[in-house]
């Protein structure tokens, strides 16, 4: 099967994620280069988290879990914000870019006036943005499997993956929507927007969650970033439900785009 | 008897909100002619391509391409039609030649000799990103990409209207060995002239509304000349008022200004019974044929 418009979706965003994927493995091994310094300090780290709220710590660090061990470690400092929200980022600005680009830069004509289908386009565009999404994560995870046990952070390597699996997910997840809102509206800007502001007021809902009781099962129930077990996902493991969920996601949202897409008038 | 049809449009008419863009469309062109498509800015000429390629779906009526449904077989209009965008945009970081190649391998590969052709024929560089290119070396690449997997059916939106006249010629010369070679070509401009010099037969579009389809010879005839003749002496203006076609005479000094439709025979004629200093014959003017058929529309609506 040939897969012009894929190859050439990557190709022309290579730059970009060479990027992005050094930027993501020389920041997580800083981290991890700073793990034997602030294992050391150890007492005066604790005090320091102890007197954090309970929900804060919780949806920090994951509840009961060790922060100074390498999975809680690994789980604050990489899992519950920097790698996630980078991935969000990714998934995000090619996730509304990827189609809607074409019709922005008046491309779209060109394009499809060769005899490729509506639905292929969309597909192949939807796997140029998502792939460089898995492309960071298997390299952090590579990074981590060898740099951390040389600073003390051994880690199960299926573990470390399946929570890596589930972060680039939640990125595949949001892209994937500002996918479905830019190729129903041809606006690759109404789309990542849309996306970016629903993944804030999602993760403002994971951490509201957290802090007040009555909403915990409400929000664990809606919050993707509960899905992916958050920073508790290296100590405690990913959630199969919230892994199926965060598989589920993007899968019906690239079959919302393409009905939406294969419906809409071109923009000219 | 000629062979079927090789573009069909029924009724073909397009809103966008309250607008009507395209109105009622109805228009058949035989296969293997070069059939102009006359409209000013705005007229729904575009607005017609983009139905045609599946871009955009009519709000009623039906159109066919060598037989093809334009909305459930697009996928095989689109195979056998080139097309050359109005407003025609590039991949500014791809180089000429990995674009086409890019267009090229989505429709399953097309023959590198041919655009190495093409591109020699326009004198086309094609090692040059298409960011920097000049535009008229982008409609080179345009053009390029539409004729190079020598399609049945050709559609150019305004195809010549960002180029030289030298390169426009040499953009006529091929689109006539398309024809040559039995394609069926359908061109929209909003040059008469052009039209005239490059078409077996135009139709012209008005406000979303086909007004005429004709031979461009008769098109031609309908157009109205505007003759200036400077005399070596007073001549009467109401000598030129009497000659058939004639609707206006101006006269200022020994210069007389006639505006006349069809045949000139008579006012030349005429003018050589006199002194004649120098004539100069403007071009036929458009808007002057769309405002005949309009008002000529609007007469017979009453």
């Amino acid at each position: 099967m040939r897969v012009d418009v894929f190859r050439r979706e990557l190709a022309d965003h290579r730059r970009s994620l060479i990027g992005c994927t050094a930027g993501a493995v020389l920041l997580g091994a800083m981290y991890i280069f700073f793990y034997p310094t602030i294992r050391s300090s150890g007492a005066g780290v604790e005090q320091l988290l102890d007197a954090m709220p309970k929900g804060f710590r919780d949806a920090f660090i994951g509840a009961g879990v060790d922060y100074l061990s390498p999975a809680g470690y690994l789980g604050t400092e990489l899992f519950s914000i920097i790698v996630p929200a980078l991935l969000l980022v990714m998934g995000v600005l090619a996730g509304g870019r990827a189609l809607a680009g074409e019709e922005q830069n008046g491309t779209i004509d060109l394009l499809l006036s060769t005899p490729i289908r509506r639905s292929r386009l969309a597909l192949e565009k939807a796997g140029g943005a998502l792939l460089p999404l898995f492309v960071v994560g298997a390299a952090v995870w590579v990074m981590i499997a060898v740099v951390g046990p040389s600073q003390g952070l051994s880690v199960s390597l299926g573990r470390l993956a399946v929570a890596m699996l589930a972060v680039a997910l939640l990125g595949a997840g949001f892209g994937m929507l500002a996918f479905l809102v830019a190729s129903a509206t041809g606006s690759a800007g109404v789309g990542g927007g849309i996306a970016a502001a629903l993944a804030v007021a999602m993760y403002a809902l994971n951490i509201i969650g957290s802090l007040v009781p009555g909403l915990t099962g409400f929000a664990n129930a809606v919050s993707p970033f509960h899905w992916d077990g958050g920073s508790g996902a290296l100590a405690n493991g990913v959630p199969w439900a919230g892994l199926l969920l965060l598989i589920v996601c993007p899968i019906v949202l690239l079959g919302l785009s393409i009905l939406a897409y294969e419906r809409r008038d071109l923009t000219a | 008897m000629a062979s079927s049809p090789a573009i069909v449009c029924r009724g073909l008419t397009k809103d966008y909100g309250a607008k009507r863009a395209l109105d009622g469309v109805g228009l058949e062109l035989r296969t293997g002619e070069i059939f102009g498509y006359l409209g000013s800015n705005g007229a729904g000429k575009t607005t017609t391509i983009r139905c045609l390629l599946g871009l955009i779906r009519p709000t009623a009526g039906t159109a066919t391409v060598l037989g093809l449904d334009v909305r459930d077989d697009s996928l095989g209009v689109r195979r056998h039609t080139g097309y050359l965008p109005g407003d025609l945009r590039l991949y500014p970081r791809l180089t000429a030649r990995q674009l086409l190649e890019y267009l090229g391998d989505l429709r399953g590969g097309v023959r590198g000799s041919r655009v190495e052709e093409l591109a020699r024929r326009l004198e086309c560089d094609l090692g040059l990103r298409c960011g920097a290119m000049s535009h008229g070396n982008r409609q080179k690449v345009g053009i390029i990409q539409a004729l190079m997997h020598d399609p049945a059916v050709l559609i150019l939106d305004e195809p010549t209207a960002t180029l030289d006249p030298l390169m426009q010629r040499i953009v006529h010369d091929l689109i006539r060995e398309a024809r040559d070679r039995g394609a069926t070509i359908f061109v929209s401009s909003h040059d008469l002239p052009e039209v005239a010099h490059l078409c077996d037969r135009a139709g012209i579009l008005r406000q979303g509304r086909l007004v005429a389809v004709q031979d461009v010879n008769e098109l031609a005839q309908q157009g109205r000349h505007v003759i200036s003749i400077e005399f070596l002496e007073p001549v009467d203006p109401s000598v030129f008022e009497r000659l058939p076609g004639v609707s206006q005479v101006t006269a200022s000094d020994h210069t007389l200004t006639i505006t006349a439709s069809g045949d000139l025979d008579a006012v030349v004629k005429t003018a050589a019974r006199f002194r004649v200093h120098g004539l100069r014959s403007a071009e036929v003017d458009l808007d002057e044929v769309f405002r005949d058929y309009y008002r000529t529309e609007n007469a017979d609506a009453r």
